[in-house]
């Protein structure tokens, strides 16, 4: 076992190999597929007219409900991928990185399901409806929309985006901090754009997200010596 | 300065054989004894004030009491991950394939019930007050939406989410059974924790609030068996309790 370095780390500030930050291939392949998989995802979401909900979703609601439910589970994933890029680093910020990953799943998860599976189902009935009902229907999804607690822009919503916002920032400050060069360290803060997930700004905020988690890995394997072929694991090393 | 590098670390207790305790669970620390009680006991005593109903006619159950949907509901939307939260801090120091299992299912149980109780629970009084607000739709077109959302095959009670979500957490808390028994819990307590994830995912009163009660009564059982024998676990071998 042995542990090479690139750059001019003194002994006397590494930590234990228990604190060692390491990925297995596996572990990278999930940092970078998550992201990357959601923001395929999201580039098939529709695009919504804030003032006029139903008549922006009536015709492709199927495919509005399937980014959405697949945007839950992939809020869910974001929150473990982050938390798994976090978890070992020591200090304040990737601290409060962790802590601000309850927040977001919790609360930009319920924005994400109201705003747009709650949404999804009434569009559905409207649809189903009468053709002289739609209007008012169309009225109640818009008073949704706009709800001061749910809607968008609402508390739920609100809390959940600062909350993405704080544990990416955090994040890329813990990680820079632990070595991390700079670029993946950018990239990793310009992520914090998927809070505005529609197509183009979410999708360009999770490649940034890839490409940073995948500069990271890239930046350990170079740092590998050659006589560990099979070293494919790769951890930051203060 | 530091830098990134590659190698293999072999996990701290590599040498542990699987489905074994790694050593025996810690007790409880105050603060950790306080979260694991008072999580479920507070939310049992707001699921008291969860509005009843037959589910047949929401509108006309929920017109009147949104707010007080409301606030339970919001408060559920904490109490979910809190309570998974709980069932982790549980487990804290409890190795083997049944721990393993139980942290996993929390997952789905925290992501999905969330969402059933955001949509059901949130969604469901936030339409209802936004149906109210609007004068020139007719009761029965108000009921027929709110009750046509809340069947939706995603939303509704045993929908997609809450069967999923609700699967979850009856998992987590059978296999969090299981892994305390190994440790050496007294066998009431697998017993309780498994009949209050049936309990706690049906959650309106009495279901709900009975649940959580057997919940603490478990953390209770399994503290006072920490407490009473010493350090309980015997590599992963049940107790004669």
């Amino acid at each position: 076992m042995h542990t090479p370095t690139t750059e001019s780390a003194p002994d006397s500030v590494q930590r234990p190999a228990a604190q060692r930050r390491i990925f297995s291939l596996a572990e990278v392949a999930f940092l970078i597929g998550a992201p990357l998989a959601w923001a395929v995802l999201l580039w098939f979401h529709p695009s919504v007219d804030r003032d006029d909900v139903y008549g922006s979703l009536r015709d492709q609601v199927a495919t509005y409900q399937i980014v959405h439910v697949g945007t839950l589970i992939f809020i869910g994933l974001m929150g473990l991928a982050l938390y798994m890029l976090t978890r070992d680093l020591p200090g304040k910020a990737a601290r409060i990185s962790r802590l601000a990953i309850g927040p977001f799943v919790l609360l930009y998860g319920a924005y994400e399901t109201v705003i747009g599976l709650a949404t999804g189902a009434l569009v559905q009935h409207a649809n189903d409806a009468p053709a002289g009902e739609r209007p008012v229907l169309s009225d109640a999804i818009q008073s949704l929309q706009d709800n001061v607690i749910v809607g968008d822009p609402g508390v739920v919503a609100t809390i959940g985006a600062l909350a993405w916002i704080a544990a990416v920032i955090t994040a890329a400050v813990a990680v820079r901090r632990a070595g991390a060069p700079v670029l993946p360290t950018v990239l990793l803060g310009l992520s914090v754009v998927v809070i505005s997930h529609p197509p183009p700004i979410g999708p360009i905020g999770l490649t940034c997200f890839a490409g940073a988690v995948a500069l990271l890995a890239r930046s350990a394997r170079l740092s590998a010596p050659v006589s560990a072929p099979d070293a494919a694991p790769f951890q930051y090393q203060a | 300065m530091t830098a990134f590098a590659t190698q293999t670390v072999p996990p701290a207790n590599s040498d542990e054989p699987p489905g074994r305790v790694a050593g025996p669970p810690r007790a409880f620390t105050s603060p950790e004894l306080a979260f694991l009680i008072g999580v479920p006991l507070l939310w049992g005593i707001l699921l008291l004030f969860h509005p009843g109903g037959e589910g047949t006619e929401i509108y006309l159950d929920l017109q009147d009491n949104v707010t007080r949907w409301m606030v339970v509901h919001v408060g559920m939307l904490l109490f979910i991950p809190l309570i998974a939260v709980a069932l982790y801090v549980l487990l804290r120091g409890v190795e083997g394939t049944a721990a393993r299992v139980s942290r996993i299912a929390l997952v789905p149980f925290v992501v999905f019930y969330s969402a059933f109780e955001t949509l059901q629970g949130i969604g469901n009084g936030v339409l209802v007050n936004a149906v109210k607000g609007l004068p020139q739709v007719d009761q029965a077109t108000r009921a027929d939406l709110v009750q046509d959302f809340a069947e939706h095959a995603l939303v509704r009670d045993l929908g997609v989410f809450s069967s999923i979500g609700s699967l979850g957490f009856i998992t987590a808390a059978i296999a969090a059974g299981v892994a305390l028994r190994r440790a050496g819990a007294p066998l009431t307590v697998p017993v309780l924790l498994a009949l209050s994830g049936f309990l706690i995912t049906a959650h309106p009163p009495p279901f709900g609030p009975a649940g959580l009660a057997l919940f603490v009564a478990a953390v209770l059982l399994f503290k006072g068996s920490q407490s009473g024998d010493g350090p309980p676990a015997s590599l992963g071998q049940p107790s004669a309790a």
